[in-house]
């Protein structure tokens, strides 16, 4: 007795035209793909508070760093030398996105930490590509503690975009 | 037995579409720079730095070194260069009234006989109706000077009052015009006018009868004469106004 041998092919595999025309059918397709331009965030201006020389040692002070390189309510100091920071986000024209980190950080140095808040222009949150840039500015509050030791103060922080 | 094959392929073709991304890079992007700040040896270390005074060129309380006026560094004693209040305004009502009403008799009187006796005192009316006015004035001007630029005060008195002889007469209400911060200017000099209601506490007497029409007398038209020869007011007592520094 002959066995009947029945050969499985998975279906995804192969394709075969059948003079059947019950049996298969066919029909014609496209494939597509749209390739997106990646998202980039750059920094073209550091982010700098300058020298801060508190007025009267034994107070606080604060200084308040705008988006254009002024400082004001500087109560209690005097600021030189601070430079607003600059970022270009550059991805697909038009396309929008989620502009996030900033937040608080802490500037590390000679003395005790220094709180330092930041801020951007524009805002934090969902923004939009235009001719497929956006500039972002950052500014921020930093508050010297009193006696505040004298010398250099780091911190780093996140500038993050993100496709939504 | 003929064994038929039969191979039965199904077959489909699906159209594919999709998004080719990168999510490992393309999709979000992060920069992490370092913003750095120096903090100067004022901030405590060494000593607090000395601010510098502030100027000033004018004292700023009364007469500080007690000499009776009120100097400056610069020099000029703010002080009232000239006032008129000789001439305070408004004229007492009665007076008005009653040179209204004289005037008011004339005309009539005129009008009746332009030759009369009557009209020519009409006309001496009016001529003696101009020089009274000048015993009435508008508001008293007031020229001072002092530091250049210098706000300063100004005083007034409050109610007054004097006799004429036939009434007595109350003066109250002063009020400047220099706003309420009067300054001086850069050439250090300002002006500003004082005014005051006058308010007649008596009743003036109008001299002769009522006159009007036909057959008036000199005599009536006489008593326009005698409010002339008799004003109500020939000249105001003076009255203080004080101006200081601030």
């Amino acid at each position: 007795m002959k066995k009947l041998t029945l050969l499985a092919v998975p279906a995804f595999a192969a394709a075969m035209a059948m003079s059947a025309s019950s049996y298969a059918a066919s029909s014609g397709s496209t494939a597509t793909v749209t390739i997106k331009t990646p998202i980039s965030v750059a920094e073209d201006t550091p982010l700098a508070f300058g020298t801060v020389i508190p007025t009267v040692a034994t107070n606080s002070a604060s200084v308040v760093l705008d988006f254009a390189d002024g400082t004001s309510g500087s109560t209690n100091a005097t600021v030189t030398g601070a430079t607003s920071g600059d970022f270009t986000v550059s991805g697909a024209d038009s396309s929008s996105f989620v502009l996030s980190g900033l937040g608080t950080v802490q500037m590390t140095g000679t003395g005790t930490d220094m709180p330092l808040t930041l801020t951007s222009s524009p805002a934090a949150g969902t923004l939009a590509l235009s001719s497929g840039t956006l500039a972002i500015a950052v500014g921020g509050t930093l508050t010297v503690g009193a006696n505040q030791a004298s010398g250099a103060y780091t911190a780093s922080y996140d500038v993050t975009v993100n496709y939504n | 037995m003929k064994l038929n094959r039969e191979f039965l392929f199904s077959l489909s073709v699906a159209i594919v579409s999709f998004h080719l991304l990168d999510f490992s890079s393309s999709k979000a992007a992060t920069v992490t720079p370092t913003v750095n700040v120096t903090i100067g040896a004022g901030g405590g270390v060494g000593p607090t730095p000395v601010i510098p005074e502030t100027t000033t060129t004018v004292e700023t309380t009364g007469d500080a070194n007690g000499d009776g006026e009120i100097t400056t560094t610069v020099g000029d004693a703010i002080a009232v260069q000239t006032s008129n209040f000789r001439a305070i305004a408004p004229a007492p009502q009665a007076a008005v009234t009653a040179t209204t009403q004289a005037a008011s008799a004339a005309s009539q009187a005129a009008t009746a006989d332009p030759s009369s006796p009557a009209a020519a005192a009409a006309e001496r009316f009016n001529e003696g109706a101009r020089a009274a006015s000048d015993y009435f004035g508008g508001a008293s001007s007031v020229a001072v000077s002092g530091v250049p630029n210098q706000t300063y005060n100004i005083t007034l008195p409050g109610e007054t009052s004097y006799s004429t002889g036939a009434e007595i007469v109350d003066i109250g209400g002063f009020a400047h015009d220099a706003g309420a911060t009067p300054q001086l200017s850069e050439a250090g000099s300002g002006t500003f006018n004082v005014a005051a209601d006058v308010n007649d506490a008596g009743q003036f007497q109008t001299a002769g009868s009522e006159a009007g029409g036909e057959g008036d007398t000199v005599g009536d038209v006489g008593s326009v004469e005698q409010i002339l020869a008799t004003p109500v007011v020939t000249r105001s007592p003076f009255v203080s106004i004080i101006v200081s520094y601030n």
